[in-house]
């Protein structure tokens, strides 16, 4: 939602040697249905998934031995292939557009610095699509940058918030 | 001219194409196979055509070499849901009609298109096919 200048520096600091792309207006998380982030898509060469969609912890070793060892073998590990998950994207619910209709207005209010209007949209749409973490964690990244952008995030400000919004935002 | 290596769902295969200009062509009765079809005359003088089942592609002067039967890739590439691309000296096709769609092992995802983080050009999912492809997701947050 950031935008390119948001996302570079990550990429700059991991010393990336892959190419980059940004999906500022969640395009894959509506046409996957997809409520998270980190996520990872694993095609083969003719463009089939070798692995469901889903969650992948990038810092996992056992994670990134099978990755390598698809990647060189192109043997699919037996722990993908027995991951549930799958079937067609469901088309989103009436609840999930309007959110999204809020999200991408928020877009273009924080592209007109219009940052307060950006986070009040933020939070009907997180009313409306309360396990969207998508929506969630980029209002909270905006209401509260220091949580996130200044050392390690802070998981301890998450929790907390998520008792807030409990007793708050999402009460009434 | 130019000539391609006919690659079909990643597999090698025998045929060659040939490129004019903008024209790929392809041999009509070995490619019209490969891809589960048939290359043949329709009954009763009609023209010649490429079957798939209950579908019939009949093929018009342009689409069809008379003098070697090679065909265009154009002509019968959306109607048998072929996707195509060229990398180096290969022609990668790929056979949409037997790939089932889902986020599942097996299944081939929704296509996307997004800009490159640096140039904002418009990357495609599918320009990947051909390629082992790993997609990774994250946010700044």
């Amino acid at each position: 939602m950031q935008g390119a200048a948001a996302a570079r520096p990550w990429v700059e600091k991991a010393g990336a040697t892959y190419r980059g792309l940004l999906d500022q207006q969640n395009q894959i998380g509506k046409a996957y249905n997809l409520k998270y982030v980190p996520i990872g898509i694993a095609l083969d060469e003719q463009g089939r998934l070798v692995r469901p969609v889903g969650s992948v912890n990038i810092d996992d070793d056992a994670f990134r031995a099978e990755l390598v060892a698809w990647a060189t073998s192109g043997a699919i590990p037996a722990s993908w292939q027995n991951m549930s998950g799958g079937g067609r994207p469901q088309p989103l619910t009436l609840a999930e557009r309007e959110a999204d209709a809020r999200f991408q207005l928020a877009i273009v209010l924080l592209e007109r610095d219009a940052k307060a209007e950006a986070i009040a949209e933020l939070k009907k749409a997180v009313r409306l699509d309360p396990q969207n973490w998508l929506i969630r964690k980029q209002l909270w990244a905006l209401e509260a940058p220091q949580a996130f952008y200044s050392g390690a995030v802070d998981y301890d400000w998450q929790k907390a918030q998520m008792e807030r919004e409990a007793a708050g935002l999402l009460a009434d | 001219m130019e000539k391609f290596a006919v690659h079909i769902d990643g597999r090698a295969t025998d045929i060659v194409a040939e490129q004019q200009g903008e024209i790929v062509w392809l041999p009509a009765s070995s490619f019209a196979r490969a891809v589960g079809a048939e290359f043949k005359k329709m009954p009763e003088g009609g023209p010649w055509a490429v079957c798939r089942g209950d579908l019939c592609i009949a093929l018009e002067a342009g689409d069809l070499r008379a003098e070697d039967s090679w065909l265009t890739l154009e002509a019968v590439a959306e109607p048998l849901q072929l996707s195509f691309l060229i990398e180096g000296q290969a022609l990668l096709v790929t056979n949409g009609e037997k790939a089932e769609r889902g986020l599942g092992v097996g299944q081939v995802p929704p296509a996307f298109e997004l800009p490159d983080l640096y140039t904002g050009e418009l990357v495609s999912s599918a320009s990947f096919v051909g390629r082992k492809t790993f997609f990774y997701m994250w946010a700044s947050w």
